[in-house]
């Protein structure tokens, strides 16, 4: 049988890719927009409108049909390669001990050593290559809680652009502009001081270690929750999102929980007074979430809040199991995708409102 | 929401599985190691051509993916993760001159040859297949790079056109296009061998 390239052109053309700035290698890659719509097809990542057009397409022409055909065994057969080598036996658990402690005896002791220099570089590369990426996550840096205790990694913003923190522990810190936070101690206990704006997503410790904020108005103890927080001298704001908070100042303790602000000025303590809506004071935190341990009837309303659309969840049990996971710069449809796949739910759109349905066995 | 909100991002259980790995269940681990490592020797060895050179690297891959257990989110892909880390192994690795050297002395015989794969039946699906695989194996090597890279990480290991990208710094669309026109050239190189069932 010839392979005939030129078999017919599509009923509809390929959507415009969703890219906003596409690369060369883009160009250098153009294909027939055939291939391009089978390929996808293989992997299923078509929409219901271009599956129809690739139906129309196979019917229209043998050629056609037999090109399909042709794609999809080909990329059965790669799903085999790796067959065809002999790769030896894979490590174990164990071996991979092995082979980690005899590296880490090799390596010596770490010096102490301050790198917020190197890190405000980090800073630098990192926003340049979310640039490249689109709407990938910027990460200035993971924090190990195998760090020896006695260093300081400091994160400094610049005036314009928030960035995002992640620690190894799972929390995650989004900076305003214009912040530092230095990390003190993350082996020990959980220390870190702040002068400026952060919003804070803190894991809670298998340990029980709680995470402090220094600030110089005073300290914020945390156990697991998210919250808003400004430091600015001998000024302390902090909004709880969700959870509770322990703000101090000269030995007097003030708990702020869920829904409340906590506040000092001029170094004097208020009591913690209730706020309308919390969410109304993140506006600066730019498309950004972050979810730890959150049900999901909750991560709905923030995510509803953000996109400007309504969250339906239809099964209560779904309402109440729990999200963690982050989100910088990501479109709807993405953050969607990533909490239906935690639900294990089907999402279904219809205008501005989203049902989300647990997914019935057998797909009834 | 377009179509793909509908169709997991991954498989059922990987959440679930991702949980165990993070909290560092040995077992869940092992079995994990033991899906990928063949595939990931595979795209390695791609890279590097040796293949000792590609063993050592996999097995190097998944002892900073242990190591780093604690930093995997459950939501997303533990493969795409895997392979990041590998994908940086490399190019710290063809930073060394010693592996450029050996990478360009590297004969025709240290690339994945191809063959029939295990586990297939009928004799003469075997003779028909190994030929076809050869062909394969043939034509993914002289796909250029970025190609190749897009092809064994989509229809290889199967990961979706996002966590390629995630994998390779592309976008999906880019992915997407790479691998599309890998699949033209292939068939386009492989047309006798796919003619068989039809």
């Amino acid at each position: 049988m010839a392979m005939a390239h030129a078999v017919g052109p599509l009923p509809t053309r390929l959507p415009a890719s969703t890219d906003t700035q596409r690369s060369m290698s883009d160009i250098s890659d153009a294909i027939d927009p055939s291939d391009g719509l089978i390929a996808r097809a293989i992997v299923g990542d078509l929409t219901p409108a271009e599956a129809e057009s690739l139906r129309s397409w196979r019917a229209a022409l043998p050629e056609n049909e037999a090109r399909y055909q042709e794609m999809a065994r080909l990329a059965a057969l790669a799903a085999a390669l790796p067959e065809t080598i002999d790769a030896g036996a894979p490590p174990t658990v164990a071996q991979l001990e092995h082979r980690l402690a005899r590296r880490r005896g090799n390596r010596g002791p770490r010096p102490a050593v301050r790198r917020a220099p190197w890190l405000r570089w980090s800073l630098a590369a990192a926003a340049t290559a979310v640039v490249a990426l689109g709407a990938a996550a910027l990460v200035l840096s993971s924090l190990s809680g195998r760090e020896p205790g006695f260093e300081i990694q400091s994160f400094v913003t610049g005036p314009s652009e928030p960035a995002t923190v992640t620690f190894r522990d799972g929390t995650v810190v989004r900076l305003a502009p214009e912040t530092r936070l230095d990390v003190h101690d993350f082996r020990n206990e959980r220390r870190v001081s702040l002068a400026g704006r952060g919003y804070f997503a803190v894991a809670s410790d298998p340990g029980g270690r709680p995470f402090l904020i220094g600030t110089p108005a005073g300290e914020v103890r945390v156990l697991g929750t998210r919250f808003d927080i400004t430091a600015r001298a001998e000024n302390l704001e902090v909004v709880v999102v969700e959870g509770r908070v322990a703000l101090s100042r000269q030995g007097v303790e003030t708990e702020v929980a869920g829904g409340q602000m906590g506040r000092v000025v001029n170094g004097t303590s208020l009591p913690a007074v209730a706020v309308e809506d919390p969410h109304e004071r993140l506006g600066w935190v730019g498309q950004f979430l972050a979810f730890h341990s959150t049900p999901l009837a909750s991560a709905a309303r923030e995510i509803e809040h953000q996109y400007q659309v309504r969250i339906h969840i239809a099964d209560p049990a779904l309402a109440k199991r729990t999200i963690t996971t982050w989100f910088s710069g990501w479109e709807l449809d993405d953050v969607m995708a990533v909490f239906c796949t935690i639900a294990e739910a089907h999402c279904t759109r219809d205008g501005d409102l989203i049902t989300v349905e647990a997914v019935r066995p057998n797909g009834a | 929401l377009p179509a793909r909100l509908r169709k997991p991002l991954q498989p059922p259980g990987a959440y679930a599985r991702a949980e165990r790995l993070r909290a560092g269940d040995a077992e869940a681990f092992n079995g994990f190691i033991e899906e990928h490592w063949t595939t990931l020797v595979y795209y390695l060895q791609h890279r590097v051509r040796v293949l000792e050179h590609a063993q050592d690297l996999a097995q190097e891959s998944f002892a900073r993916l242990w190591e780093r257990r604690e930093t995997i989110d459950p939501s997303k892909s533990v493969v795409a993760y895997l392979y990041q880390i590998a994908r940086n192994l490399v190019v710290d690795e063809l930073r060394k001159l010693e592996v450029r050297r050996r990478w360009r002395e590297a004969g025709d015989e240290d690339w994945p040859a191809g063959g029939p794969a295990r586990g297939m039946a009928g004799p003469l699906q075997r003779v028909e297949e190994g030929e076809a695989m050869e062909a394969l194996a043939r034509g993914v090597r002289e796909l250029s790079e970025r190609r190749r890279e897009a092809f064994i990480l989509v229809h290889v290991q199967g990961l979706s056109y996002r966590e390629a990208g995630q994998v390779m710094g592309n976008s999906p669309q880019t992915v997407a296009n790479q691998v599309a026109a890998a699949l033209t050239e292939l068939r386009r190189t492989l047309a006798p061998h796919l003619m068989g069932d039809e």
